[in-house]
């Protein structure tokens, strides 16, 4: 199996080579945020991978808190409250483009920019 | 004399022949209006009156035979003496959707009794409910509710059912058209029941259906003791047209003393018990539901967790315990106890145990295999055997039968009297544990609300939290669960108050949320309180018409549309069963889930209800402006609705 890294590593190299594959990465993203949403993620992990905590809480995932294959990992095979997606209805094909869309979900402003956040974190 | 008086007004006769003609005619006239066609309806079709009847239209009613009066007047009508009833009972409020099997009654409470209790006009016997439902828990009174017939109790059904599951009073009048010659159409027999009461027997603590004046009375006294006294639920008095229509015939009739009873309070040999298990234990842990009625249950639950430093996990049913105080910790910490007081508890036995929605429904346990477990409340007094909202099955190690609110000054002292100098040196040491662990989770809460914050759909934390920074030093109170949005208020906002959240609807049927903030806000509005409802887009579809309700009696309320644009948990479940299964199309369960093509537009909604409203809002950036307006409203005395565009959860 390929890593992450190693996999990143060829892309790089691609990219040198081919530098029209930026916008195939871009086209990538773009078909990942639509299975994002057609395979459901979005509802449980929010629109912005932020994740709830309500009934059953669910983790945030974007910005990405994992590798590739840790991800695909927690997708095919869960923690109890997530139900499975199998490759029968996610190929890994379609899995690594949801992981390149949520990879690219930019990261939210910092506490200290958020006024109300940041008055309320003084509290603590 | 005579004849000038007919040219300037029309006689009984002649209003009624006039009114027939008119009511026939005029569809035809609407119809036909550019027909040349003659109007063939001329003559009146009412009957002409005899003789006598031309007699007595002259003549001051006063003055007629005991036998004229009684084909024409009721002197002395039996919902009077009903009116007087409800009254002794001291409600205030009675919520109905009018219906001719208790026209008599309404006649009553408006011109006997003056509209004391005052009439709530729903436009939905379920909305009528959930009112009732939403008052009894903030002002800790009940309301009475009336319902028409077969009809109205069936429309009336699940919100009785959310107040029985809650544990809530109302006192539910139900009328009847139970008089054979009363029943003058086939709509009066489609109202009638031998059994009106039965349809919703299965959740309500008791039901009577006197026959006589005297009978209503007792009953409905009885009925209200019931209701009222732990466990607390709904009780039902139904009553035919013939008590409520005809005059008084019944000598001596009597409205006995409203007198509530003591609160059964628990065992005290088994609370001292409760007590030395509790002090004597390393890791205590206080589970509490529906446990506090007012400001001092909260202190008194404070002032045990304190003394024994003992984690409180909060299960919401009622507000308990202050999410400000550092024992306030999440559910986790039940996997270290070695004791648990479990208070006032519906599911103990999901303390303890687990399942999982897996398909093979996979069991553990999250607490430790030896942990003892204390109940202490009224869960296990009123159970039925159809609903089955008694959870599952639970022994615990010491079970006490007793209101928790009442029982717990008693609790507090025997947890005193066993905690030993050197155990409350020891016990002060957790105190740090507790204080950083409640920090940690704050800041942890705090670093998650950032995520998705400039999001459009708008985030449940943004709304949540620019709501919260614009109330935060008014006097505000909470009237909606809040499982749907991510428990944000709970996370993030400072709770201290017992009236600043309202629990949830018991039964967990949609449709409770909007009529139970009315009803609540109702409460409020008495205090000057600002009232807020965050209510998912599918509840609040049940019952829209209570907005109409809010304006019409001028309840100050605002209520938020999570508008997420579908029903949420119901979509995630149906896709887990389509993973479950392994098949499937992306995006092929949105049928029966969403709510969208065309979207609802609650602002227009609210708008054609006659409330103030604004909305959809959709981006963050709008939010703000959006709240702080109808804030604005609802502190001007008014409702005021924000349709906010947000996302799942």
């Amino acid at each position: 199996m390929i890593s992450y890294k190693l996999k990143n590593i060829i892309f790089i190299l691609l990219i040198l080579i081919n530098p029209s594959l930026l916008l195939a990465q871009d086209d990538i993203k773009g078909i990942g945020k639509k299975l994002y949403f057609d395979h459901a993620c979005w509802q449980c992990h929010g629109l912005e991978g932020q994740g709830s905590s309500a009934s059953p809480a669910t983790p945030r995932i974007a910005p990405t808190l994992y590798p590739y294959e840790v991800f695909s990992i927690l997708t095919r095979k869960p923690p109890p409250g997530m139900p499975a997606y199998s490759s029968k209805i996610l190929s890994n094909n379609d899995l690594l483009a949801i992981y390149e869309y949520v990879k690219s979900i930019p990261a939210p402003p910092e506490i200290e920019d958020i006024e109300i956040l940041n008055d309320l974190s003084k509290d603590y | 004399m005579k004849s000038k008086k007919k040219k300037n007004t029309l006689g009984r006769r002649e209003f009624l022949a006039g009114a027939a003609v008119t009511s026939i005619t005029a569809p035809f006239i609407e119809n036909d209006a550019n027909s040349q066609q003659p109007n063939t309806l001329e003559k009146p079709s009412a009957p002409l009156p005899n003789s006598t009847q031309s007699a007595m239209e002259q003549e001051n009613p006063d003055n007629y035979t005991k036998e004229q009066r009684a084909g024409y007047f009721i002197d002395n009508p039996g919902s009077d003496f009903m009116t007087d009833v409800v009254k002794a009972l001291n409600i205030d409020y009675m919520a109905i959707n009018c219906g001719s099997s208790f026209r008599g009654f309404h006649e009553s409470i408006l011109n006997h009794g003056g509209n004391k209790p005052e009439i709530l006009n729903c436009v939905h016997e379920e909305q009528a409910v959930a009112m009732a439902h939403g008052y009894a828990k903030v002002s800790k009174k009940p309301m009475a509710v009336m319902f028409h017939g077969t009809v109205g109790i069936q429309h009336a059904a699940m919100a009785v059912y959310n107040a029985y599951a809650d544990r809530v009073p109302v006192i539910v009048f139900a009328a009847d058209h139970d008089h054979l010659d009363d029943r003058t159409s086939e709509v009066k027999w489609a109202h009638a029941a031998q059994d009106p009461l039965s349809p919703i027997r299965d959740y309500m603590k008791w039901d009577d259906y006197p026959k006589t004046l005297q009978h209503f009375a007792e009953s409905s006294i009885r009925g209200y003791r019931l209701a009222t006294t732990p466990p607390m639920a709904p009780i039902g008095i139904s009553f035919g047209t013939t008590i409520q229509e005809q005059n008084i015939v019944e000598k001596n009739l009597n409205i006995p003393k409203v007198r509530k009873p003591s609160i059964p309070i628990g065992d005290l040999n088994a609370i001292d018990e409760a007590g030395k298990m509790l002090a004597e234990a390393e890791n205590p842990v206080i589970v509490v539901d529906r446990y506090a009625n007012s400001q001092g249950s909260v202190n008194n639950l404070i002032k045990l967790a304190e003394l024994l430093q003992a984690p409180v996990v909060e299960q919401m049913g009622r507000m308990n315990f202050p999410n400000t105080h550092y024992l306030r910790q999440g559910a986790g910490v039940a996997a270290q106890a070695d004791v648990i007081l479990s208070l006032e508890v519906k599911d103990t036995w999901n303390i303890v145990n687990r399942t999982r929605d897996k398909p093979d429904l996979p069991y553990s346990k999250r607490t430790k295999p030896d942990v003892k477990i204390i109940t202490l409340g009224m869960t296990e007094v009123i159970f039925r055997s159809n609903y089955q909202d008694m959870n599952r099955f639970f022994s615990a190690d010491l079970s006490i039968i007793g209101d928790g609110d009442s029982s717990l000054p008693y609790l507090i002292e025997s947890v005193s009297k066993y905690l030993t100098n050197s155990k409350k040196n020891q016990i002060k040491q957790k105190m740090i544990t507790w204080t950083e662990r409640f920090k940690s989770q704050k800041i942890r809460d705090i670093e998650a609300a950032r995520y998705a914050w400039e999001a459009s759909p708008i985030s449940t934390g943004r709304l949540c939290l620019e709501l919260w920074d614009l109330v935060k030093n008014k006097d505000w109170a909470l009237l909606a669960p809040e499982k749907f949005h991510s428990r944000w208020p709970s996370r993030l906002w400072k709770i201290d108050k017992h009236y600043q959240l309202n629990g949830d609807s018991g039964g967990f049927g949609q449709g409770y949320t909007s009529p139970a903030s009315v009803g609540a806000a109702l409460a409020h509005k008495e205090f000057g309180r600002l009232p807020i409802s965050i209510v998912g887009d599918g509840d609040s579809m049940y019952t829209p018409g209570v907005h109409w309700t809010s304006a019409h009696h001028q309840i100050p309320l605002l209520s938020i549309i999570h508008n997420n644009r579908g029903y949420h948990q119901e979509l995630m479940h149906v896709q887990r069963m389509a993973n479950w299964r392994q098949r499937g199309e992306p995006g092929s369960i949105d049928p029966g889930n969403v709510i969208n093509k065309p979207n609802i537009d609650f602002a227009k909604v609210g708008e054609g209800l006659g409330i103030w409203t604004t909305g959809p809002i959709t981006s963050p950036n709008q939010l703000r402006a959006a709240l702080r307006k109808a804030i604005d409203v609802v502190e001007n005395g008014e409702p005021a609705l924000v349709d906010v565009i947000t996302q799942p959860r």
